[in-house]
């Protein structure tokens, strides 16, 4: 199905940032977000938060380069549990990868392009992004980064007359009630732990992904949380799409507005997303079958269950609803970090003796 | 092998040859010795065969063996600098074949081809495409010996190795691989000289028909680089490519090769870096440009009119409202119209071509806007996306396919039509690999040491610090060629 390579620290690491952002910027209806001087707390506490989730896979980088998802832990059960624990997650996050892309490009400028053929064309995306590689989507993916970064800059240029630093007031907490409930949301949109868990076997210095990813993304988040809330105010809680208003009001003379191309980045990251959900659970299954073919039937599964999932939550949000709800304590996460650690302490720990002796 | 008994050699390169008459075989005397002088008409100089074999040869007097005979067409007469000797039937022909004379000497199984070629050949000239401003005229010819003269002219040092190999089983075509050796991965230069021993090809007739088999099979780019420029090769050369110059083409080939070369000049080395920067990164909008603004206009003009500025949209309203087409149909027709003139500007003499355009481009553009059948602002958007695929020739062809793909589903879907398609090509172009190396390098994967001359080129006291080694360094646990 796709030509196994191994890809660079920066480019695994821009992926990452780039899904992590497209998370940030297309909320779906009902999630709990506020914005004010308070989101800048939230975005940095929230990735203090990843970070020190993070720690346990630092570890593993460390000792197991070649990665958690190996054919060497066939058979073992709690290596069994780890795998279904992070396929479910993983569809989960595939499924909401595609409701949120589907309804972010349905209720903005691609309002009038129809499920059918927004999911047909999705899907065709993502079966060629696969076939094609996870070297090839992790390069398209800083590619779309770099887009991505010269859109927000073209944004500010466009809105340098617009932006007023003293809509920032000194405060770091205005809410306190939502603050906790903000902070977790914020952490638990951070499921490229799962892709990064699942795939950094396959990357070149796979320790360096894990500082350049919360960086870059971190960077980003708050980059754009400080254009909306200078250029907005007080208005930017009423927004539920902030960044995507933004990019309404940019007129660049040749353009009355540039949200069109907004959307276009944010669709591509999605594919992005889809691709890399679909290589983590390539490389679960690869991980307990050795017969190929059985790997790209299950792998092609996969990729069509999320796709038909989303479809149906589109249909039926009340079914997403309680998988979302889990999703959201951020709980899948922290487990998400320790289990494969307590699936390969054993081996790691008989390593450590046999190199003692 | 070759028999001792001369006779018996003619009537062997006679059958061999199945009485072709161009083979020419002239029967002889030196020294009381038969011998034949075996050549292809045309294929020689009359007066370097005269001087420097007929008349040494048969001005030979008195009684000589054989042997003697032999010893001195190999030591003693003043031949030619080309000379070795043959033994079989196959590379006596293969010999006189690329214009040597063959002396075959009764009583001796073996020849002696004298380098003594003379057949017409093109002088050298400016190239015709990748033409630059400042630096050299000179282009590569048809002739092999010519043309790795003009890259040995350019690199005297024995790191250059040109090793030449036939290929072809019935052209049996002159191939030569170049490389400056201490720059070059041995890894890649192995993988490229077992592709050309495998090209299963039996006619070889340009460099165009060797390129297939040095590049991956992508529908739609191209791993392997073509250039008339000996300038332009050497400096591919030196950067650690693998260079293959094919006897009768005027384009050398060279692997791997980047997408971002495809912007990059020979002029560009000659300006001032600011310069450079500035007009390479004019060469990316352009290409952006050609293949996405009719699209992009299509898109905007059927599905998002409420992204164009208003003044304009008045103006392209107006002027849509006047043409019996729709946006998507009357692109579409331009597109092929400016396509089907530039197939014809490119096969026509160049006169009649000029006059192709004049009539295309000026007398049907103007008509068709004034007759209705499309609007001026459809027609200005297609011959700017038109010209500024001109600026990336390399990639024009790409750019037509690309263009149409954005015109249809930008017409079709909108601005999701052409994100899916600039998805779908953004995979293919990162998909590629070219020995290993991606194809999108340095920019994705992204290299610091190489983005010194990517979209900014650094001084040129900034690039001699170090020597432009890409494609020595191998990417870890990618470089399979």
């Amino acid at each position: 199905m796709s030509r196994e390579t191994t890809v660079g620290a920066l480019e695994f690491a821009a992926a990452l940032a780039l899904t992590r952002v497209f998370s940030e910027a297309t909320s779906l209806p009902g999630e709990y977000v506020t914005y004010g001087m308070q989101r800048f707390t939230v975005v940095i506490v929230s990735f203090l938060l990843t970070a020190a989730v993070y720690i346990p896979l630092y570890f593993l980088t460390c000792n197991i380069p070649s990665g958690i998802f190996s054919p060497d832990r066939r058979g073992k059960a709690l290596h069994g549990f780890t795998t279904a624990f992070f396929g479910v997650f993983l569809l989960a996050g595939a499924a909401d990868t595609g409701l949120r892309a589907h309804y972010y490009a349905s209720s903005t400028v691609f309002d009038s392009a129809p499920s059918w053929y927004f999911y047909i064309f999705i899907g065709a995306a993502l079966t060629f992004a696969v076939a094609s590689g996870f070297g090839a989507v992790s390069r398209t993916a800083l590619l779309v980064a770099a887009a991505l970064v010269m859109l927000f800059v073209l944004m500010t240029a466009a809105l340098a007359g617009e932006i007023k630093p003293d809509r920032l007031y000194p405060a770091l907490i205005d809410d306190a009630q939502t603050f906790p409930q903000e902070v977790i949301r914020e952490f638990s949109l951070n499921g490229e732990l799962l892709i990064f868990a699942a795939l950094y076997g396959r990357v070149r210095g796979g320790k360096r992904v894990i500082p350049l990813y919360l960086g870059i993304s971190c960077a980003m988040i708050l980059a754009m949380t400080l254009l909306y809330n200078t250029v907005f105010g007080y208005l930017t809680s009423k927004l539920d799409y902030p960044f995507y208003t933004l990019s309404s009001v940019s007129d660049i003379t040749l353009l009355h507005r540039i949200n069109g191309i907004d959307v276009m980045i944010w669709v591509m990251a999605a594919a992005v997303k889809l691709a890399l959900f679909t290589f983590a659970v390539r490389a679960l299954v690869r991980s307990h079958l050795r017969n190929a073919a059985a790997v790209n039937i299950i792998t092609a599964g996969f990729a069509l269950a999320a796709l038909g999932l989303s479809w149906a939550f589109t249909k039926r949000p009340e079914l997403f609803a309680p998988i979302k709800a889990l999703c959201e304590t951020g709980l899948p996460l922290v487990i998400a970090a320790l289990l494969p650690l307590a699936d390969a302490l054993p081996a790691i720990l008989r390593k450590k003796r046999s190199e003692r002796i | 092998m070759l028999d001792t008994r001369l006779e018996h050699n003619c009537i062997d390169l006679l059958a061999a040859m199945r009485g072709s008459s161009d083979l020419l075989l002239k029967r002889a005397k030196a020294g009381g010795v038969d011998v034949c002088f075996v050549t292809f008409g045309g294929q020689t100089d009359a007066n370097k065969l005269a001087n420097l074999v007929f008349r040494p040869l048969l001005s030979i007097t008195g009684e000589v063996t054989p042997e003697r005979l032999a010893e001195m067409i190999g030591s003693e007469l003043p031949a030619a600098c080309e000379e070795k000797t043959v033994d079989t039937v196959e590379s006596v022909l293969g010999a006189a074949m690329s214009g040597e004379c063959v002396i075959l000497i009764d009583g001796i199984g073996k020849g002696f081809a004298i380098g003594v070629q003379g057949f017409e050949t093109r002088s050298v000239t400016q190239p015709e495409t990748h033409r630059n401003i400042r630096g050299s005229r000179e282009g590569f010819v048809e002739t092999l010996t010519t043309n790795i003269s003009l890259v040995r002219r350019r690199v005297k040092s024995p790191d250059l190795v040109i090793r030449t190999m036939k290929l072809g089983k019935t052209s049996v075509t002159d191939v030569c691989l170049c490389c400056i050796d201490s720059m070059t991965d041995k890894k890649l230069l192995a993988a490229v000289t077992e592709r050309l021993r495998e090209l299963p090809l039996s006619l070889i007739l340009e460099s165009g028909y060797v390129q297939p088999f040095l590049e991956a099979k992508n529908p739609l780019f191209s791993e392997a680089g073509a250039t008339e420029r000996p300038d332009v090769f050497v400096s591919k050369l030196y950067e650690g490519r693998i260079g293959v110059i094919v006897d009768g083409s005027p384009f050398a080939l060279y692997v791997p090769k980047l997408f971002s070369e495809n912007f990059i000049t020979l002029d560009d080395y000659l300006d001032k870096p600011l310069f450079t920067l500035f007009i390479r990164l004019v060469r990316y909008m352009a290409f952006l440009i050609a293949i996405l603004l009719p699209g992009f206009y299509v898109a905007l003009a059927n599905f998002h009119p409420e992204l164009i500025p208003d003044a304009l949209l008045r103006n392209l309203a107006a002027s849509e409202a006047l043409t019996p087409y729709s946006v998507l149909t009357e692109c579409m027709i331009l597109d092929v119209f400016y396509e089907i003139m530039r197939e014809a500007g490119l096969r026509l003499p160049s006169n009649v071509g000029h006059a192709v355009s004049i009539v295309g481009g000026i007398v049907i553009g103007d008509i068709v806007v004034s007759a209705g059948l499309v609007g001026a602002p459809m027609l200005l958007t297609v011959a700017i996306a038109s010209i500024s695929g001109y600026i990336v020739s390399d990639l024009s062809n790409q750019i037509s396919v690309m263009r149409f793909a954005f015109i249809v589903m930008g017409g079709l879907f909108g601005l999701f039509g052409l994100t899916v398609t600039g998805f779908i090509f953004c995979v293919c172009v990162c998909s590629l690999r070219s020995y290993g190396y991606p194809f999108t390098m340095p920019i994705s994967p992204f290299s610091r040491k190489a983005m010194r001359d990517t979209f900014a080129r650094a001084g040129w006291r900034e690039l001699s610090r170090s020597d432009p080694d890409i494609f020595r360094k191998t990417e870890e646990g990618n470089n399979e060629p």
